[in-house]
């Protein structure tokens, strides 16, 4: 506006001065002109930077809650395993990282670390410590890590400004990054401390789809490789690729349907996926997925569509005869559909191509999970999303979105047509699954700020032309054809001027309800550490408990540094990483039998219970008690699941023993199975001497507001170590000289007699290893070792260039290691992923398994109430744990190799139950079969 | 009654007596052991075991205490010896030294000697301090280990003087039993002699034992003894030989907190900048009567007053005055447990660790605060800046086994009893003054934006108590222009990144035009 006003001011002035004058001032006024104009378009320029500087600084800030309010710290169960990782990472270099076998956690299992997790989160951290390091930035990597998700944000507000910028316009983009960068539904995994997956997840999944748009655009190859890059960090850093992997075929399909075919998409699209294939292929714990994995087969399939498109388009391009061509195209279409059926059928017969996982089904099927399978359904993140938490997490954009949609259609184009399809898809993942509003969210924000820039930008087209219609004197030459055009509607409907004004006023009105919404939900909602619990005092002072932190303390500080630790599995994560101590359990639930195990013994009688812990090696139990606090997310609210995860593997436990006429109770009225058990006595013991409120009687639990049912609990075996100053924590030591009351030499658990024992039948029969184990000389009890010899690797083709028998070792360990590493709780885009057999999605004809989960754990099951003998489901367990040794040595590279399992200091531990178990139950029939197929496929 | 034990460790002592002898080391001309069984008190093994060394040169014959007389405080762990000697010169040389014998067992726990001499009559009494050092003496019997006082003026024939002599004791109270629960007090042995040890003759003496408590379960007599209220009097004894032993045992109730810091490291940070930056990382351990069985929440929360006495759960910390941005935290995260009360003369920081802390139980955590440095740094005539800080570890009545101070430069650490003091970048020839020995080394560190890296002094002491909080210096020279490195360095790097800034505007790279 400036610059049009002071144009024709100058221009009259001039006229009534001299000669001179007038040449001076024209002399100004062309230079001022030319000044003034360069700073219009600065000043725009500059506009836009500062606003964006400051929403990236914004997107950081608003992410600070937690740590002024408490402090620099990691929150929750998750971000604690990645800390972990992290720090080994940090201190021991990459290789020992990819290589590291953890035997803290799952004992006596233990885990593959740099097998089984999405590395791009520790690396990223990493990456960024050492950046800091060698710029002389003495941080500690705690800080780094509790401060990579804000900066992630900020990033993924910038990444939001382009990709609105890219589909819309520059105004678009802007309100886009704004709406980001304080969207709730995004906060909620990304502010500091919070360091898990997601944070990087999310700006890797809008940088792959902003450069893959850009590519589909411009054509242009270095977009669509740089977008193949985009999904490769996206590979590394979170199961949610599939979502990717999936998206984009479904976009060129549709396009392709639609006619909007064309050269661009073609180089786009094919530069990406092969890339992206290879690349993620790299990444060890996705593998051969993209060519193997029912999920992936989509992209497949459409990229040889896209082939046969083209080749046809060339077919008739040469042919010119349409007839002729209509023929050709039925002869081909029949052969490919057949070919690619016959294909498809045979790789998944032949178990090349694995079916669809529980995930897949859950997705499609919101109720499958709660059916089948208890312990995806006990995660709270997993339910069904609530209209509420909608609302929550979305505000004013839940019905900006539809208006978005609006717009995009208006305006089709290549761009809007993606995120159109974004939207909607993950908006309806996002009511499947609570958690995966996270996807949804960038594609709502997007979409709402097509809607609020275009409206803002009508509105106030409106009323700066009728500004202009009122002085259309003076400024002929100025007011634009698009002005003139949108006079003509004003002069129809006087009253639109102030409804345009009265609308504008509405929209900042919502705009600024949106931006409190945020920082309100922000500061009380998503800033808890949830390991730090604050509450108000009588006179309204803050009160921390910090029970969690001091039990852990305790732990790593007053137990032997080999104890193993037996807890719910929600706090296995906290207890490796702050108590530095061994889990038999953690948060990673790859091995429901495991969890299963701990579960029955939460919810049996002691004496069992003792049985179970015995055999587990268990030093200590550590359970979550609310009563004093009123803490109400404690183990006993969470104790049904232990039943009903328990009790799917294990039929002994019936949900029903529990419940009284339906109903969960603690009171005198309560189940009798339920108050002698092991959950309820650890939680309750001498809880009913302590007056825990004021004119209640001694006994009465805060958190569900009754008085206690059993208030003379004995414990025979256990013993109370540690309880927490708030009582949240409770520890008890299993006693383990005494012996127990039944009759010892009947016994299933008793220790063999003699100690040379090998895994014998149990996990992949390479004769050579067992004979090199009977061999071996290793008598302590507990301590094997095991051979690898030669031998093993005469199976592989000799000769043979290194690469290409690196990628055999690759296959063979995936078929090997297959079927076990599976899936960690929250790695949403891939729950239970390779197919673990006890969740029921291992198809029953597949090789890899050769019983279906449930049915399994029915079958051939050898407990009851008399006797605990491992249940076959934990036969595979010295299988996999042999697996983890056997891939171990695999990647050390050598070929002899002995590996002792050490007592005591930081080693597995004797593996004694193992070794007891592989005694007392013979394998069965099918194991066999299981082992022997397994043993050809890795002969071959 | 502790008979067996007692029998076991004179035999012990008899040994090492022995194993010496056959060595043949020193002059010895005669030694006599005499066993003498007391009248009053039959069932009890009354020894003295006397090691008489004559010889012409030695010293120790020119001297004799007329009266010692000896206060030991038992009521914390840590144990406070307090020695009254007068002493008289009775040969013709005048005497500039005096001799403390101290069994090799104890010589091993002796954290401590410090000696003053007083001067003047009852009414204008006063302190003199004396220089007390550890020395050999070629005829020590047994392993004996000696300490030399020196007189500020040589004791001429005849002469007596009036010597006070403070010596401190750590881990020298042994629970027992080793193992308690938590409802039992614990109860400690007290190992010493009922007759000073000394290379001198000494014509009578007196030992007072104060206890923590009215609970004695048993101590051994020497007649005269006498135990009353909080007192255990043995003595007086006249006229006993050199080297005069006669080992006696107390069992007594000691609930006090064992607070043991076996590994404590300050870092003083110093910052031209204005500000003193303090981290101190301690290994705090319980090291009385381990805990034993159950820990239960319910009675230790209700009945305080029986439920594991000895354990503690506070801690205080006495900081200097103007103390600011005060962390306590560990490797988990911070300690929300503490309370920080400051006025102009001194701030005390009152901590607790994350759980109680019992018989046994470790923690390990950090504290670290900021202090001004003008209180603490200044220039010495010569030129030369000075660090002027207290040695020894904060918190009151504890132990500290290890302390490593590192004192570093522009950015200066001093690390002492595992002091570490960091020097600031640029700083040049670190030396150390401290009124004890200290071992002490020089280390690099990097921090912030260091390139050179900061000399960092370290000094290094075990066994040390809270007796050793005194003043000790660091000299060191430092240029001021070493300040602006780093807001230079800063600086530049912003100016070539604009700069660059700039030229990328200004560059046109596309290949088309």
């Amino acid at each position: 506006m400036a610059v049009t006003k002071t144009e024709p001011i100058n221009g009259s002035t001039n006229k009534p001065s001299s000669s001179t004058v007038l040449l001076k001032s024209d002399l100004m006024s062309t230079l001022s002109l030319k000044s003034l104009k360069l700073k219009t378009k600065q000043q725009e320029l500059l506009i836009r930077v500062s606003i964006l500087c400051l929403v990236y600084v914004l997107a950081f800030i608003t992410r600070l809650f937690s740590v002024l309010r408490y402090e620099s710290m990691i929150h929750e169960f998750d971000p604690y395993f990645n800390y972990r990782t992290t720090l080994f990472l940090t201190e021991k270099g990459f290789y020992e990282f990819w290589n590291w076998f953890d035997s803290e956690s799952w004992y006596p299992l233990g885990r593959i670390i740099g097998g089984t997790l999405y590395p791009g989160l520790m690396v990223t951290a990493a990456i960024m410590y050492w950046g800091l390091r060698f710029l002389r930035f003495a941080v500690h990597i705690r800080e780094v890590c509790v401060l990579t998700a804000p900066f992630f944000a900020s990033n993924t507000t910038l990444v939001a400004y382009f990709f609105g910028k890219e589909i819309w316009d520059t105004g678009a983009g802007l309100v886009a990054a704004v709406l980001i960068a304080i969207c709730p539904g995004y906060i909620s995994r990304s502010v500091a401390g919070s360091y898990d997956n997601e944070g990087v997840a999310i700006f890797a999944l809008l940088l792959t789809f902003y450069l893959f748009v850009k590519a589909v655009n411009t054509g242009s190859l270095a977009w669509g490789l740089a977008s193949a890059f985009g999904y490769f960090y996206m590979v590394s850093a979170w199961g949610g690729y599939v979502f990717i992997i999936n998206l984009i075929p479904l976009y060129v399909l549709v396009l392709l349907i639609t006619g909007r075919y064309s050269m661009r998409l073609y180089v786009a699209y094919n530069s990406m996926y092969v890339l992206g294939m290879l690349l993620a292929m790299q990444i060890r714990f996705v593998g051969f997925q993209h060519v193997q994995s029912g999920e992936h087969m989509a992209a497949m399939g459409v990229f040889f569509l896209m082939q046969g498109f083209y080749f046809l388009g060339w077919v008739k391009h040469l042919l010119g005869d349409k007839k002729k061509f209509e023929a050709l195209l039925r002869i081909i279409v029949t052969c490919a559909v057949g070919v690619g059926a016959i294909a498809l059928g045979v790789g998944t017969a032949s178990g090349y191509i694995s079916p669809w996982t529980g995930r897949f089904y859950s997705l499609l099927d919101p109720t499958y999970a709660k059916d089948h399978i208890p312990i995806i359904a006990s995660v709270s993140e997993h339910q069904p999303t609530a209209w509420s938490s909608f609302m929550f997490d979305f505000h004013i954009l839940l019905f900006l979105f539809p208006a978005g949609l609006y717009f995009c259609f208006k305006r089709l184009s290549d761009a809007t047509i993606f995120i159109v399809m974004y939207g909607l898809t993950s908006m309806y993942f996002a009511g499947v699954m609570v958690r995966l509003i996270l996807v949804a969210t960038p594609a709502v924000c997007l979409i709402s700020a097509i809607a609020v820039s275009a409206t803002i930008k009508n509105l106030t087209t409106l009323l700066r032309t009728k500004s202009k219609v009122s002085q259309t004197g003076s400024t002929k030459g100025t007011s634009g054809g698009k002005g003139s055009s949108k006079s003509l509607p004003d002069q129809s409907q006087p009253f639109q001027r102030n409804g345009a004004i009265a609308l504008l006023f509405g929209a900042f009105y919502l705009l600024s309800r949106y931006a409190i919404h945020c920082t309100w939900v922000t500061s009380e909602a998503y800033s808890s550490p949830s390991i730090v619990l604050a509450a108000r005092g009588a006179h309204g002072n803050r009160v921390i408990f910090d029970d969690y932190r001091e039990a852990y303390y305790w732990l790593r500080q007053n137990t032997p540094s080999d104890a193993k630790v037996m807890s719910w599995w929600d706090y296995g994560y906290q207890i490796t990483a702050m108590g530095n101590r061994t889990v038999i359990v953690d948060n990673n639930t790859w091995n429901n039998t495991h969890i299963a195990t701990v579960g029955r013994a939460m919810s049996s009688y002691e004496d069992e219970a003792y049985e179970i812990m015995r055999s587990l090696d268990v030093n200590y139990v550590l359970v979550v008690f609310g009563g004093v606090t009123g803490y109400s997310s404690d183990d006993i609210n969470k104790f049904l699941w232990m039943v009903r995860i328990g009790g799917g593997v294990f039929p002994v436990i019936k949900e029903p023993d529990y419940l009284v006429n339906g109903e969960y109770r603690v009171d005198k009225g309560a189940a009798p199975k339920m108050l002698n058990c092991l959950m309820y006595k650890l939680s309750y013991y001498r809880f009913g001497e302590l007056v825990t409120e004021y004119g209640k009687p001694p006994g009465y639990d805060r958190a569900r507001g009754v008085e206690i049912g059993n208030k003379d609990i004995k414990l025979e075996h256990l013993e109370e170590a540690f309880t927490t100053s708030n009582w949240i924590v409770r520890i008890y030591k299993i006693n383990p000289l005494r012996s127990s009351t039944r009759d010892v030499s009947s016994h299933p658990t008793q220790p063999p007699s003699h100690s040379n024992t090998c895994f014998q039948h149990r996990k992949l029969k390479l004769d050579h290893i067992q004979q090199s184990c009977n061999n071996s000389t290793s008598t302590t009890e507990g301590a094997f070792c095991i051979m690898i010899s030669k031998h093993v690797f005469d199976y592989f083709p000799v000769g043979i260039s290194s690469s290409l028998s690196s990628i055999f070792l690759k296959v063979v360990l995936y078929l090997s290691v297959e079927g076990h590493w599976t899936w960690r709780r929250r790695e949403e885009g891939s729950l239970l992923k390779m197919g673990n057999k006890y969740y029921g999605e291992c198809h029953e004809k597949s090789i890899h398994c050769l019983k279906p989960a449930n049915k399994e754990a029915s079958l051939e099951r050898e407990t009851d109430n008399e006797r605990w003998a491992p249940p076959p489901q934990t036969w595979d367990l010295t299988s996999s744990a042999w697996a983890g040794l056997y891939f171990r040595s695999l990647l050390m590279g050598s070929d002899s190799i002995c590996l002792t399992l050490q007592l005591g200091n930081r080693g597995m531990g004797p593996l004694s139950s193992l070794l007891k178990w592989n005694e007392v139950d013979l394998p069965s029939r099918e194991e066999k079969l299981r082992n022997d197929s397994r043993q050809l496929l890795s002969a071959q | 009654m502790p008979s067996p034990v007692l029998h076991r460790h004179c035999h012990l002592f008899l040994v090492t007596g022995r194993s010496e002898d056959s060595r043949g080391l020193g002059s010895f001309q005669d030694m006599a052991r005499s066993i003498s069984m007391e009248a009053a008190g039959p069932t009890l093994p009354f020894l003295i075991l006397t090691l008489l060394a004559v010889s012409a040169a030695s010293s120790t014959n020119q001297i004799q205490i007329l009266n010692a007389e000896r206060r030991i405080d038992l009521s914390s762990h840590i144990v406070k010896v307090f020695l009254t000697l007068k002493v008289e010169n009775v040969m013709t040389a005048p005497a500039s030294e005096i001799f403390l014998a101290f069994p090799p067992a104890q010589a091993d726990h002796l954290a401590l000697v410090k000696a003053q001499a007083a001067i003047g009559k009852k009414k204008k009494k006063s302190y003199v301090h004396l220089d007390v050092n550890p020395t050999e003496l070629p005829d020590a019997p047994n392993g004996t280990k000696y300490f030399s006082i020196s007189l500020l003026n040589p004791l001429s024939s005849g002469e007596t003087a009036t010597l006070e002599v403070l010596y401190i004791l750590t881990h020298s109270l042994e629970p027992f039993p080793a193992e308690i629960s938590q409802s039992e007090s614990q109860l400690v042995y007290f190992r010493d002699s009922a007759l000073i040890l000394s290379p001198y003759h000494v014509k009578q003496q007196t030992t007072f034992l104060k206890t923590p408590s009215t609970k004695m379960e048993s101590f051994t007599r020497v007649e005269p003894t006498k135990f009353a209220g909080r007192e255990l009097k043995y003595g007086p004894y006249e006229d006993h030989p050199p080297y005069s032993f006669s080992p006696v045992i107390v069992h007594l109730e000691n609930n006090s907190p064992f607070a043991v810091v076996e590994e404590l490291l300050r870092e003083v940070e110093i910052s031209h900048w204005g500000s003193l930056q303090i981290t101190e990382h301690y290994k705090l351990v319980h090291a009385g009567a381990r805990h034993k069985g159950v820990f239960s929440r319910v009675e230790y929360q209700s009945r305080p007053s029986f439920s594991g006495t000895s354990s503690f759960k506070h801690l205080l910390a006495s900081l200097p005055p103007r103390v600011h941005s005060v962390y306590y935290r560990d490797d988990i995260g911070n300690i929300s447990s503490s309370h920080l009360r400051s006025d102009y003369r001194k701030s005390e920081l009152e901590i607790e660790p994350r759980y109680p802390l019992f018989g046994g139980w470790k923690a390990t955590f950090v504290i670290g605060y900021g202090l001004p440095l003008e209180d603490f740094l200044f220039e010495s005539p010569d030129g030369k800046r000075y660090l002027n800080f207290s040695f020894g570890c904060p918190l009151a009545e504890t132990v500290v086994d290890k302390l490593t101070i590192k004192v570093g430069l522009l950015l200066l650490i001093i690390c002492i009893h595992d002091a570490v003091v960091v020097l600031p970048e640029g700083s040049k020839d670190p030396s150390a003054a401290v009124p004890f020995p200290v071992e002490q080394r020089l280390e690099t560190k990097y921090s912030y934006l260091d390139v050179v890296g900061r000399t960092v002094l370290v000094l290094e002491k075990k066994n040390v108590v809270p007796e050793h909080i005194t003043p000790f210096q660091v000299y060191y020279t430092f240029k001021p222009i070493f300040m602006l490195a780093e807001p230079l360095m800063l600086a530049s790097v912003f100016f070539l990144f604009f700069m660059a800034c700039v030229a990328y505007l200004h560059i046109d790279l596309s290949i088309r035009k």
